[in-house]
């Protein structure tokens, strides 16, 4: 090979795949080399195999087991694509892309974390504690985590070996606070930063009530993607510029994202 | 064994490209694929102002391949010529550069500043854009339009200047004519399939846009029909392209009546999709006993 080529798509070998609740599945593989260079808050770009479904999906990394050379992703059967993920056993070969995208970047300094996961968005959480909690062992962590129903909840005891704390709301009430995952926030937080993914509109609020009180945020977000290299070009989101006429360009999130600082972007 | 071929004067080390609008203009790919082993690189659609594009959903999967209205997105001619000349000047292929415009004037425009540019061999136009001074039908949509632009632009250029058309006309042969006639040194064919999607829970077409283009293994057939129409109409080399994912697809093209073919969606699913038509390419010629690759030009007609 080449070698001014440094990245290549990589294979790996599935070690388990089960299902969670509802329509999600949490998949283990095994791929040595490519954990090493994995960092919180990026995705991989999975292929699924299917030669009628040719496009990558772009899946976050749930945690990464450095030792045992695995990466866990948790992800919910939404269409044909991940239907056929969802067919892998164990020893089956899986053919992916990556790490792609931006990671979660985590200050020494600071010491209260809210990390606040919304439904199949709770994934990414779990490894940005787990880096937290290596880094900063001191650090304080409140994981609030939101679900449309008890039938839902994921990763809320994984959550709590490197969280202080782990919060849940449901919008039916059926376990933890009934509502939003913002309502379950104490009354005077004492957040030093909020690190989020979920549903769009859970970003936007959550983007507003930090920039009320001034708390860095960032967010993963997500966009149909084609490529996941940066080339394509079908992933962007508004982001907000100073030299753009309209006061905002389109960002790819594959390439600025999907970890964006929540005050750079421009919510619809 | 000769893969190299020859258009319009432009030396290709083989007879593959990249098609328009799926590698940008290569940077991103560079980590996983080395383009200097291809015949020509060919860029994204770049115009003479910005184009922000098209609003989000951009893209839409469907069996086979994939429906899109990225909205020709490109940051203008100024920071193109600043932002990847001197990333084309290390590589040892040639460079096509695509134009897209809404207006005559603007082909003719981005022309002028790529002729005066250093570092690239040929231009090729994206006629399936859309014009408000044709109604909103696209330049390759009409013989006397796709005529017209191309005289115009070969007025300001001396690089060769391929015209690449739309699969959506009633008539592809004549339409090839008319650019041929104009001044193409050649013809890219085709440009993605006029398609949608819609949401049957929402009750609304995936795409922001509504409509896009169809790209993927699903356009291959009606590509190689409009490359094997073309092929009878004119006597200029013809690039064809739509859904080539293999060395087996893009020696149909060939046969149909292509010169050379560029390689696009492939790319998404496999980076290293190029180099692996041109193995797959030589492996045929050798099995074959083939020694020159044009041979393979028009063999089914």
């Amino acid at each position: 090979m080449d070698e001014r080529i440094t990245k290549e798509i990589f294979y790996g070998e599935v070690l388990e795949n089960k299902l969670l609740v509802g329509e999600v599945y949490d998949m283990t593989f095994k791929a040595p080399k490519e954990v090493q260079k994995a960092r919180a808050g990026q995705f991989l770009a999975i292929y699924t195999g299917n030669p009628s479904m040719l496009l990558p999906r772009p899946i976050s990394i749930c945690e990464v087991d450095i030792v045992q050379g695995t990466f866990r992703v948790i992800y919910r059967v939404a269409g044909h694509g991940t239907a056929e993920l969802a067919k892998l056993k164990p020893g089956d070969s899986l053919r992916v892309l990556g790490p792609v995208g931006t990671a979660f970047k985590v200050d020494s300094k600071h010491t209260n974390f809210a990390l606040v996961g919304g439904g199949i968005g709770t994934p990414p959480m779990l490894q940005l504690a787990k880096k937290i909690r290596n880094q900063i062992p001191h650090a304080y962590i409140s994981v609030y985590l939101g679900f449309r129903s008890k039938f839902q909840v994921i990763l809320e005891n994984d959550l709590m070996r490197y969280a202080n704390e782990v919060v849940v709301a449901t919008d039916d009430g059926t376990m933890g606070i009934k509502g939003n995952v913002i309502d379950t926030f104490p009354p005077d937080p004492n957040f030093d930063v909020i690190y989020s993914c979920g549903p769009s509109i859970m970003l936007k609020f959550l983007s507003q009530y930090a920039q009320e009180r001034d708390i860095p945020c960032y967010v993963s977000v997500e966009e149909y993607m084609a490529c996941s290299v940066g080339a394509c070009l079908a992933c962007v989101v508004k982001v907000k510029s100073k030299t753009d006429d309209d006061g905002w360009d389109y960002k790819r999130v594959c390439m600025t994202g999907p970890v964006f600082n929540s005050k750079e972007l421009e919510w619809k | 064994m000769k893969l190299n071929i020859n258009i319009a004067g432009i030396e290709w080390k083989n007879p593959v490209t990249t098609a328009s609008g799926t590698v940008n203009s290569g940077k991103e790919y560079s980590p996983y694929v080395d383009f200097s082993k291809l015949g020509a690189l060919t860029t994204k659609s770049v115009s003479a102002k910005p184009w922000k594009g098209s609003q989000t959903p951009r893209i839409a999967e469907t069996y086979g391949g994939m429906v899109h209205s990225i909205g020709l997105q490109n940051p203008g001619i100024d920071e193109f010529i600043q932002r990847d000349i001197p990333y084309f000047k290390k590589l040892d292929t040639a460079i096509i550069v695509n134009i897209c415009a809404r207006e005559e004037n603007d082909f003719v425009e981005v022309a002028r500043r790529l002729e005066e540019a250093s570092g690239i061999h040929m231009l090729e136009l994206n006629l399936a854009c859309k014009s408000d001074d044709l109604g909103g039908f696209r330049f390759a949509q009409n013989t006397k339009w796709t005529e017209s632009v191309l005289a115009k632009v070969k007025k300001v250029t001396n690089l060769p200047v391929i015209a690449k058309l739309t699969p959506n006309v009633t008539d592809i042969a004549e339409i090839a004519k008319a650019a041929e006639a104009g001044g193409a040194c050649a013809l890219s064919l085709i440009n993605s399939v006029s398609a949608m999607r819609i949401n049957i829970e929402t009750r609304k077409p995936i795409l922001a846009s509504a409509m896009g283009g169809l790209s993927g293994p699903a356009i291959k057939p009606i590509a190689l029909r409009c490359v094997y129409q073309a092929y009878k109409a004119v006597n200029i080399p013809i690039i064809g392209m739509g859904g080539i994912m293999t060395g087996e697809d893009a020696i149909e093209f060939l046969m149909a009546g292509a010169t050379a073919v560029g390689v696009g969606m492939a790319h998404f699913i496999n980076p290293r999709a190029a180099l692996e038509v041109i193995e797959d390419i030589e492996a045929y010629m050798e099995k074959h006993g083939i020694d020159d690759v044009v041979e393979l030009t028009g063999a089914a007609h």
